[in-house]
């Protein structure tokens, strides 16, 4: 049980990981691997709640969903990162947004 | 054992949030991917595991690698800013100590099968994966496509410029 409750400290201090990384820095690459950083903590945090409730599999399989979502917001934040680079020529966010006025 | 992993996690997950380069940053990221589904191999998660060891250490990591082979590697002093990493520890110390002692202690755990609970109780949830999946496929197509709108555009634009000067040179 306490390895239960380790993970799911860990999981926080993930999420809050991935939170100070986005609040950190300017690129668009990074930010999305911050995302993901959250997402992992968020993915630790339902398997563990599945198991402590007694639900496991319910936890698996909303965790199947989460991960699913989660490769679909990547790969559409890398096309973005494409497109930005390609027409703006740099992928830091402040820039592209001053670019625009 | 899982807290040798945790640690390990999150001494990954913080360097790839550090790392000044990205592609250093996306093998960092994969580190925690890898440990993760290592975690849950060990709780019995095997299901989850397998998933998160394929797509998540896998597919997400040589997507972002191939990305940042396209678009170059630029290098970025990163510095550790105190006041947002202070304000985390808090806010994260506050939710632990709310959340923790409500996590409830149950010592019978039954694990039914991940696949009946899929597959009779959540295949609502599965059709709406199946269509997100199309959806995303369709998506990331239509950016790929816009780009080479643009270029063509461009192209048109630019012997548009050309023609009328050299029409003009073989006059003259």
């Amino acid at each position: 049980m306490s390895a239960f409750i380790a993970m799911f400290v860990c999981a926080w201090f993930l999420l809050g990981i991935g939170v100070y990384g986005l609040m950190t820095t300017h690129n668009f690459l990074r930010v999305m691997i911050a995302l993901q950083l959250m997402v992992k903590g968020a993915l630790i945090i339902l398997v563990v709640a599945g198991y402590l409730t007694e639900q496991f599999a319910l936890g698996q399989s909303l965790a199947i969903t989460v991960i699913t979502v989660d490769t679909l917001v990547m790969v559409i934040g890398l096309a973005l990162a494409v497109q930005v680079k390609t027409h703006k020529g740099t992928l830091n966010i402040d820039e592209v947004i001053n670019a625009e006025g | 054992m899982i807290i040798i992993l945790l640690v390990l996690t999150l001494f990954c997950a913080f360097l790839a949030t550090q790392t000044s380069r990205l592609l250093h940053a996306t093998l960092w990221l994969a580190g925690v991917s890898a440990l993760t589904s290592t975690m849950f191999y060990f709780i019995g998660a095997w299901t989850i595991a397998v998933v998160e060891l394929s797509v998540g250490a896998g597919l997400v990591i040589v997507l972002v690698v191939f990305v940042i082979t396209m678009i170059g590697d630029e290098q970025q002093p990163v510095q550790i800013k105190r006041l947002p990493l202070v304000l985390i520890v808090f806010m994260l110390l506050f939710i632990l100590i709310l959340t923790v002692p409500l996590i409830p202690f149950s010592s019978t755990i039954d694990l039914p099968m991940l696949d009946s609970e899929l597959w009779q109780n959540r295949e609502l949830d599965l059709l709406v994966q199946i269509t997100l999946i199309f959806a995303g496929v369709l998506g990331v197509l239509g950016l790929l496509r816009a780009s080479d709108i643009d270029e063509k555009t461009e192209a048109v634009q630019t012997s548009n410029k050309i023609r009328p000067t050299v029409e003009r040179e073989a006059i003259s």
